[in-house]
């Protein structure tokens, strides 16, 4: 039983290793065209917007949950930054929202 | 030296939201993984080769219900495709690097790793060795939290509540505000989102993050691409 979960494990570490080394690597020896790389400019900003709202909303069967504290410590943090305030400080008053509001909501 | 110093204070400053998080997310999978019964040299085995938040999450949740060995291989390849978008983001700004370099430093890219790589290339700053410090404190904070959760997980099974999770989602967010300053970014940024709650409502979690953005980049460059006609 230990050994099939070991064996599992390892095929599951080759196929999440695949997908996050192979295009980098490969792609690291061409040069690539004009547009696709404006394209992957485009990349970052829409992998970061859908990884945070995705911890925000959540759907069960359709049905919508809004991490409350999240939606507010996100936008906290999002205003600090844009106003210069120093990472840490943003990132930690953001946190320290978040510790509030579970409070109060539990 | 001096300059070392200063790299190496910039990368623990940067990557302290990552410690944290990983430390608190990897706590709560180590705890989950002994809980179902899992070994611990299983469950750290994992952290080591598979390093993969949520994969790793949904990996125990299908091991607990006995599901088969090549259901939960195929389940983590689907979570785990979106890396090969941030995999391709990279490469332009790897030109310089050694070539022997890269398998290693392809292994440790996570969304967040990948976030503050990709924050640091774009200002012209990709420096090997503060690359490469990044993900050793990602990885080792993930492996970490891991073995807390295994060795204290019958002391304490919530550590979330105190916020620390929140710091990864976070430090999204302030990468956002800073990255976000041109109207075709925030554009993408809004269609990217929509797209990501549509499949998110059709149940497609799991692929989510790598199809809208696909999405998102493809109809922002034709946006782009037609105004500048």
């Amino acid at each position: 039983m230990e050994k099939q979960i070991i064996i599992t494990i390892i095929f599951m570490g080759l196929v999440t290793y695949l997908p996050r080394a192979l295009p980098g690597i490969i792609f690291s020896k061409i040069n690539l065209p004009q547009d696709f790389l404006k394209w992957l400019k485009l990349i970052p900003a829409s992998i970061l917007s859908s990884l945070i709202v995705k911890e925000i909303l959540t759907f069960k069967n359709h049905n919508p949950t809004i991490n409350l504290p999240y939606l507010l410590g996100c936008i906290l943090a999002y205003f600090l930054a844009k106003k210069g305030v120093n990472y840490i400080v943003s990132l930690g008053l953001g946190m320290f929202l978040v510790f509030l509001l579970r409070i109060i909501g539990s | 030296m001096d300059n070392l110093k200063q790299e190496t204070l910039q990368v623990l400053k940067i990557t302290l939201p990552i410690a944290l998080g990983y430390i608190t997310i990897g706590f709560t999978f180590g705890v989950m993984a002994i809980k179902i019964g899992l070994s611990p040299l299983a469950s750290l085995l994992m952290s080591i080769i598979v390093y993969a938040g949520s994969a790793q999450l949904i990996a125990v949740s299908l091991f607990a219900q006995k599901v088969s060995p090549l259901v939960i291989i195929i389940t983590t390849f689907i979570v785990n495709l979106r890396h090969l978008l941030m995999s391709l983001a990279l490469t332009p700004y790897l030109k310089k690097w050694p070539k022997k370099l890269l398998p290693f430093f392809f292994f440790e890219l996570t969304d967040e790793t990948f976030s503050l790589h990709y924050l640091n290339f774009s200002k012209n700053n990709n420096s090997i060795y503060k690359s490469i410090l990044i993900n050793i404190i990602s990885h080792l904070s993930w492996i970490t939290g891991t073995f807390l959760g295994i060795i204290f997980g019958n002391l304490i099974t919530d550590i979330s509540k105190f916020g620390l999770d929140f710091s990864l989602v976070g430090m999204f967010a302030v990468l956002i505000a800073w990255q976000i300053n041109k109207p075709i970014h925030i554009l993408v940024v809004l269609i990217s989102s929509m797209f990501t709650l549509f499949f998110n409502f059709i149940n497609l979690n799991n692929l989510s993050v790598i199809l809208s953005s696909i999405l998102a980049a493809t109809i922002g460059l034709g946006i782009s691409k037609w105004k500048n006609k």
